[in-house]
């Protein structure tokens, strides 16, 4: 018994001196972490292109979402009547398990409904589209920035995406990646985002064959596709309250 | 406390190129040397600190859970470096990834708290410390200083005041900056330069090895025999 319990006991004592250290670190590094995460953020919308005033960030409503998660997170979380009549009547059941978004929805809705996503702390965002800044010229919404979320070489690849109010990329930026230097990382070079610049939906460049200099993206295929298939995905997003929509 | 416990790291028993340990990590962070430099940096402060509370504790720490209790103290200055360096230098942090955590399960780390630390003084242990980060310092940075150059035509340091360096601490070189090689810094390229290198480490060790013996026969002056080489040796 008491060839056991020693051992037992100094490793207890091991992992909680562990423990205590790790916490004293944490309570130390936890704020400069998250100025440095907000720095990025900050440093990235003052290089990036955008028309019309930047409004708040908001977290973008996601297209699709688990009825588990729409009900115990999102409608839970949400108290006041108001903010639950804008989900319910932006949501519609899909399946047993999924709601998703009507497809009729003007920017307002959007906006509306970002706004209560944003409110509710216990949300944490998914997917291709997560958050999204509207830009406004006057009292009008001209477009959005969005912050999309693909897969690269080496990992997930987050940038922000500004967008026209019908889905047209205007231009695009990478936050955090994962590629290779020498290869993928050059998708950060200057110049890289022109390609996909004007395109919208099915005409952001995905697959080389839509590009008009294939070359330039050679070794490099996959960070080429992840940047464009999540600019895509923001296009896709936007076009669904965008202009066309809005009638 | 001896000098030797230090020197034996950087050279004879190169952690990289001599006991090839820690391969892992050398492949993987390897392709720009500010990584290198950077991955170098993390896993000298947990050999360091890993090797200094191994040590203080080996007559604490009972055999039977020496494994896990080593794990716990390396765990513990790998968080400790990962959340230093996500706080403090976030793009280096962004760049070298999933590897930080992973310096938990580098082999050089356990290698020297099972091999060394638990039976060595808190002095020595120290120096095998020092002697084995800059070891590993010095194979990463050579390596990713082969790929970096022929792979991408540039190396990559910190901004420095210099004017050779541009802004974001990078130098390029001409002609290989627009016909880079790119397989160098592929995974592949790892491999190559690694086995390069080591081929070319084991030609000068072989040559050193005919030079001591040329000089040990002409001293005997009798011819040698691989017999007689044995027998030197131990």
């Amino acid at each position: 018994m008491k060839e056991l319990l020693i051992p037992g006991v100094k490793l207890f004592t091991i992992c909680l001196a562990a423990a205590l250290l790790l916490g004293l670190i944490n309570a130390v590094t936890k704020g400069p972490i998250a100025d440095a995460e907000k720095q990025t953020v900050e440093k990235a919308l003052k290089e990036i292109k955008f028309d019309g005033e930047r409004g708040d960030y908001l977290v973008a409503p996601p297209v699709e979402l688990s009825k588990e998660i729409y009900e115990k997170t999102v409608l839970a979380n949400t108290t006041d009547t108001v903010s639950k009549d804008t989900i319910q009547k932006l949501y519609t059941g899909k399946d047993e398990n999924t709601v998703m978004l009507t497809t009729t929805l003007t920017a307002a809705d959007i906006i509306s409904a970002a706004a209560v996503f944003t409110a509710i702390k216990e949300y944490k965002p998914k997917g291709a589209v997560r958050a999204m800044f509207p830009l406004k010229k006057g009292d009008e919404i001209s477009g959005f920035i969005l912050e999309i979320w693909g897969v690269g070489y080496g990992g997930d690849i987050k940038m922000f995406g500004v967008y026209d109010k019908d889905g047209t990329v205007r231009d695009a930026l990478i936050l955090k990646d994962a590629e290779t230097p020498g290869l993928g990382k050059k998708a950060r070079d200057k110049g890289y985002m022109d390609k996909y610049i004007g395109t919208k939906t099915r005409t952001v460049p995905v697959i080389k064959a839509m590009l008009d200099n294939p070359d330039a993206v050679t070794g490099a295929t996959i960070t080429f596709t992840g940047v464009g298939d999540a600019l895509r995905n923001g296009s896709r997003y936007i076009s669904m309250f965008g202009e066309n929509n809005e009638n | 406390m001896k000098i030797k416990e230090f020197t034996k790291g950087l050279f004879r028993e190169n952690p990289t190129f001599v006991i090839m340990l820690g391969l892992c990590p050398t492949l993987a962070v390897s392709n720009q040397v500010v990584n290198a430099i950077g991955m170098s940096a993390a896993v000298l402060f947990v050999l360091l600190g890993s090797n200094i509370i191994i040590s203080l504790l080996k007559n604490f720490i009972p055999d039977k859970v020496r494994i896990p209790s080593y794990i716990i103290v390396i765990a513990s200055f790998v968080t400790i470096v990962d959340l230093v360096m996500q706080a403090f230098i976030p793009p280096l942090s962004e760049s070298l990834g999933v590897f930080v955590p992973l310096i938990v399960v580098n082999c050089i780390i356990l290698g020297r708290a099972e091999g060394f630390a638990n039976r060595h003084p808190v002095s020595s242990s120290i120096l095998d410390a020092l002697g084995m980060g800059l070891g590993f310092a010095m194979g990463l940075t050579l390596i990713a200083l082969f790929r970096e150059i022929l792979g991408a035509g540039m190396i990559t340091l910190f901004p420095l005041p210099f004017d050779f360096i541009d802004e974001k601490g990078q130098i390029f070189i001409p002609a290989l900056r627009d016909a880079p090689a790119g397989v160098f810094i592929a995974p592949a390229g790892a491999l190559l330069v690694i086995g390069l290198l080591k081929a070319f480490f084991n030609q000068i060790e072989l040559k050193q090895e005919w030079i001591r013996e040329k000089i040990r026969r002409l001293g005997k002056k009798k011819p040698f025999s691989p017999k007689e080489k044995k027998g030197a040796e131990a």
